[in-house]
């Protein structure tokens, strides 16, 4: 019950953030569009072929925005404030509070998913399937930059650091692990560096769901991720605030 | 005599080597309120931090309603019988004063309407948080505190940096609130710590200098009315200190226990006759002044004999 008054307070606080909107619903659809557009015309040969390319990158890209930009700037702001040494000291505890934002999270994410999947076939006719396995990646994914978000702002002291920090996190995963361009494109050594970061695997399991890829290659896509998830959730709910006497 | 609701012995707590509470006992009862009054640095905050658990005694022992606070997994179940109300009151800015006081009350259960009521905060329901003035946020904040219906109250400062006004205002929301609860709070304002305090604690440099009701603190340690020349600085101090040995300063003021008529004769006329001139009124002895003898060091040459 405690958790959902958080989810709720944390639901009221994000849609009173434009850069919440912006990065949850707004920039994703907008880049889909753009994109799609771009690469049918110039690069690909369809247009519902580069949708389909780009739903799970963006849907990947805006989760993890949601995580390490928005919510962590949130979290350090109440930090900074002294809301969370406050709640603290009511009978809230810190899971209560990390359970609030990672169900928030998940909610963002599987409405984004639903709004992508739309806009993919009603713009382009994508052909996109909402499936079990895509929505049980999405909430993965939910949980991997929920975590890391909680990670950001319990090391990085100051709201505005807390920012550029999350951007710095943010932009190589999106960058490296096939949002825009496939990995196998990439030189080598960028393979490599991408072979390393749970997104690529987030982004392959994704694609592997949308077109009804294999169960063993989806499930290790799966394995990785959620591996991720649990490592950063623990240490993010370890790291958002000091419970106890100091 | 009732049981006390909170119980500190022999408290002590260090940072960085340096002890900012220095052996302090204190007790309050239900339906009793402390204030610990005392300058910046006095180490009140510290000890109601202790009190809320955030903080762990370096030395000597706390409980709340039979609970160690500090002790996280034992003190749960005093979370809900303990508000805290900090100095500063956070909330979620963006928020409106409904909105963040619907949180406090969800996680206890409560009508945060009621809990706006309870406080004279209603009329500020759909104002945004950060909009709202000092006052007003510090009744959002005893809303939140309050939320849990608490049968121990910690405020710490709860009007610093308020005007005359707005404090008067948030002590009248205090004083209705305090109630039936144990009630302790942190001070630097003696008219504060008199109007709410049912004791007062004088504290200086992590230790309880003096501690009982206002009238006792005054019975004891006011004295009686003084003469105070002010303006006359330290030429009036010099030409008054010839005439009486208990004659002392108090920052810029000169002050002479009043006795008799016939002494402000003798000093007016001395002071007159050396073209010193000051303004003159009589005091009677406060808290304020209480605070001031006892925590304020007296500059060389200017004490009382």
């Amino acid at each position: 019950m405690k958790a959902l008054a958080v989810f709720a307070v944390l639901c009221r606080d994000w849609s009173k953030r434009w850069e919440g909107v912006l990065t949850a619903f707004a920039a994703p659809v907008v880049l889909l569009v753009v994109l799609a557009g771009v690469y049918s015309a110039d690069l690909t040969s369809s247009p519902a072929v580069a949708a389909g390319y780009f739903v799970p990158g963006l849907l990947a890209a805006s989760v993890l925005g949601n995580g390490v930009l928005v919510f962590a700037r949130a979290s350090a702001e109440a930090r900074d404030s002294g809301l969370l040494r406050r709640l603290s000291l009511t009978s809230l505890s810190k899971s209560d509070w990390a359970l609030g934002a990672i169900l928030l999270q998940v909610v963002l994410g599987l409405a984004l998913t639903l709004v992508m999947l739309l806009v993919g076939n009603l713009v382009y006719g994508a052909g996109l399937t909402a499936t079990g396995a895509l929505f049980a990646f999405v909430a993965l994914w939910c949980l991997v930059s929920t975590g890391a978000g909680m990670v950001v702002a319990g090391l990085v002291s100051g709201a505005g650091r807390v920012t550029g920090v999350g951007l710095a996190a943010a932009l190589p995963l999106t960058l490296l692990s096939g949002t825009f361009w496939p990995v196998g494109s990439m030189p080598s050594y960028l393979r490599d560096a991408a072979a390393l970061l749970p997104m690529t695997y987030l982004e392959d399991g994704l694609r592997a769901s949308l077109s009804g890829g294999s169960p063993p290659a989806v499930g290790a896509d799966a394995a990785i991720t959620g591996a991720f998830a649990a490592v950063l959730v623990v240490l993010g709910w370890w790291l958002s605030w000091r419970e106890g006497a100091r | 005599m009732p049981e006390a609701a909170v119980v500190a012995k022999d408290l002590v707590k260090e940072r960085y080597g340096r002890r900012i509470v220095d052996g302090v006992t204190l007790e309050v009862s239900r339906g009793e309120t402390l204030a610990l009054l005392g300058p910046p640095g006095a180490g009140k905050t510290t000890i109601l931090e202790m009190l809320a658990g955030s903080a762990r005694p370096t030395a000597g022992s706390v409980t709340v309603l039979g609970v160690d606070p500090a002790d996280r997994a034992a003190s749960k179940p005093l979370r809900r019988r303990m508000g805290f109300m900090p100095r500063g009151v956070a909330a979620f800015s963006r928020l409106t004063v409904k909105e963040n006081v619907e949180f406090f009350a969800a996680i206890y259960g409560a009508d945060a309407s009621r809990l706006l009521e309870s406080v004279g905060a209603a009329q500020h329901a759909a104002t945004r948080f950060s909009r709202l003035g000092d006052a007003d946020r510090r009744k959002v904040g005893l809303a939140m505190s309050l939320a849990g219906d608490p049968e121990v109250f910690l405020l710490d400062e709860p009007t610093s940096g308020l005007d005359a006004y707005d404090a008067r205002e948030v002590r009248r929301t205090i004083k209705g609130l305090a109630k039936g609860r144990a009630v302790l709070l942190s001070t630097s304002s003696a008219e504060e710590a008199e109007e709410l305090g049912g004791r007062v604690g004088i504290m200086a440099n992590g230790r309880v200098l003096a501690m009982d009701s206002p009238a006792n603190l005054l019975a004891a340690f006011g004295g009686g009315q003084t003469i105070v020349f002010r303006g006359g600085g330290d030429s009036a101090f010099g030409t008054l200190r010839r005439l009486f040995e208990t004659v002392s300063m108090e920052g810029t003021d000169v002050v002479l226990p009043f006795e008799n008529l016939r002494d402000l004769e003798v000093a007016l006329r001395e002071l007159v006759g050396r073209g010193i001139s000051s303004e003159v009124f009589t005091r009677s002895p406060t808290l304020g002044s209480i605070l001031r003898r006892l925590t304020e060091p007296e500059p060389p040459g200017h004490g009382a004999a």
